[in-house]
């Protein structure tokens, strides 16, 4: 007996929020967050998940998100979550990814797949080698949460992804904190090294932009340019990090 | 195993080369690379070479291997192996840039910096290009000019 995907397909929607390039001043991509039909966060959604149904219910979810930003009109990159462990759990857990992309006419050089740091299996090289298959479609790769896990600058001994998001801790109050920009001034080194792409994730006040923005990063995701947008693509509205450059 | 690949390295000349040097060693990667069908771009700044290979893997991986063992370079230092979805040189044999500190200089004052070097122009953007940027803003280099130039520099 094939156990019910719980919650369904059905019971789930999605919020849209804009990765914007302050430089070019546009947004270039948006993040799929997993909501509720009553816009319950995705914390609650997930709570609602059975374990034995997680890694279908994972890869439905981004079949959803897809098909709802089609619909919506995106007309830019699309970042999906993805439960690193489900690439071990069947080859589904893509397959339906890149059906959905093609049945929704979205190229696969405009989805990048988002890994959270602490997910990502102790077996890095072994994790990277599935990854670069799907990197070979065209389809980008991003560290979620990086500096959060325990793996840290270690991961990118073995993989090297196209993005590498800043876990919200290393950003918060980054501009008084010396320890902090040390780490991130670090991380920026290897990014810079290592031709990835560094997003400010989290940012929410100018002072925090600011930071990012003397430290050459150009992509931002954050409330201080917008929320997520339930069931929408929001207009992210993009401050001037230093007025004395203006 | 994916249908494309790139391979990215840098290393240091054993000695300085001369323009004449450059163009033999030039035409000789040209020629075998265009028997297996791999493309690139190879620059030398200083001292320093960075090269981009990309093509089938097995024509990648054999093509590196044997570079890695020329006696010309040392300090050679793979970047990035990996799968690609196209080639960002597909029209190149072997794209060769040859920069001075003035040219580096100008193209780095830039800030799209394939504006002004014409030869940049069909660089997608991707992992390769951003490799070659930061190489040209003196990332990966590992020969430092000598001190006289150095003098000169900052004089």
């Amino acid at each position: 007996m094939t156990p019910n995907p719980s919650p369904h397909h059905a019971d789930i929607t999605f919020a849209y929020q804009p990765i914007v390039d302050v430089v070019d001043r546009k947004t270039v991509s948006y993040e799929a967050l997993v909501r509720g039909r009553a816009n319950e966060s995705a914390f609650k959604v997930f709570q609602r998940v059975e374990a034995v149904n997680l890694h279908s219910f994972d890869a439905s979810c981004r079949v959803a998100a897809i098909e709802l930003a089609c619909h919506l009109g995106l007309p830019c990159d699309l970042n999906l979550n993805l439960l690193p462990r489900s690439l071990f759990s069947s080859p589904e857990a893509i397959l339906s990814t890149i059906q959905a992309a093609n049945l929704n006419h979205l190229a696969l050089d405009r989805i990048t797949l988002e890994v959270t740091e602490g997910e990502v299996i102790d077996d890095h090289a072994h994790f990277a080698q599935l990854l670069d298959e799907y990197r070979g479609l065209g389809i980008k790769i991003s560290i979620d949460d990086f500096g959060a896990g325990h793996s840290g600058l270690n991961l990118l001994a073995d993989l090297q992804p196209d993005q590498l998001k800043l876990d919200m801790t290393l950003v918060r109050n980054i501009a008084s904190l010396g320890p902090r920009q040390s780490i991130v001034r670090a991380i920026l080194g290897v990014c810079h090294d290592l031709g990835i792409d560094m997003i400010a994730e989290g940012v929410e006040t100018l002072d925090e932009y600011a930071w990012f923005a003397e430290h050459g990063v150009r992509l931002f995701q954050g409330y201080l340019f917008a929320q997520p947008g339930f069931e929408c693509l929001p207009q992210p509205s993009i401050p001037n990090p230093n007025p004395l450059l203006a | 195993m994916s249908e494309l690949m790139h391979c990215i390295y840098a290393s240091a000349a054993v000695h300085d080369y001369t323009t004449v040097e450059l163009a033999k060693l030039l035409q000789r990667s040209q020629q075998n690379n265009q028997r297996c069908g791999v493309t690139g771009v190879l620059l030398y700044v200083e001292g320093n070479f960075f090269q981009v290979l990309e093509g089938r893997p097995a024509d990648v991986i054999h093509t590196y291997e044997k570079i890695s063992q020329d006696s010309r370079h040392t300090r050679v230092t793979r970047i990035i192996s990996e799968s690609i979805h196209r080639r960002a040189f597909s029209d190149w044999s072997m794209g060769f840039l040859s920069l001075s500190q003035q040219q580096l200089a100008d193209m780095l004052g830039a800030r799209d910096f394939s504006d002004r070097t014409q030869s940049i122009q069909p660089i997608v953007n991707g992992r390769a290009r951003k490799l070659l940027e930061a190489f040209c803003e003196g990332r990966w280099r590992t020969k430092l000019p000598a001190p006289q130039q150095l003098f000169k520099m900052s004089a």
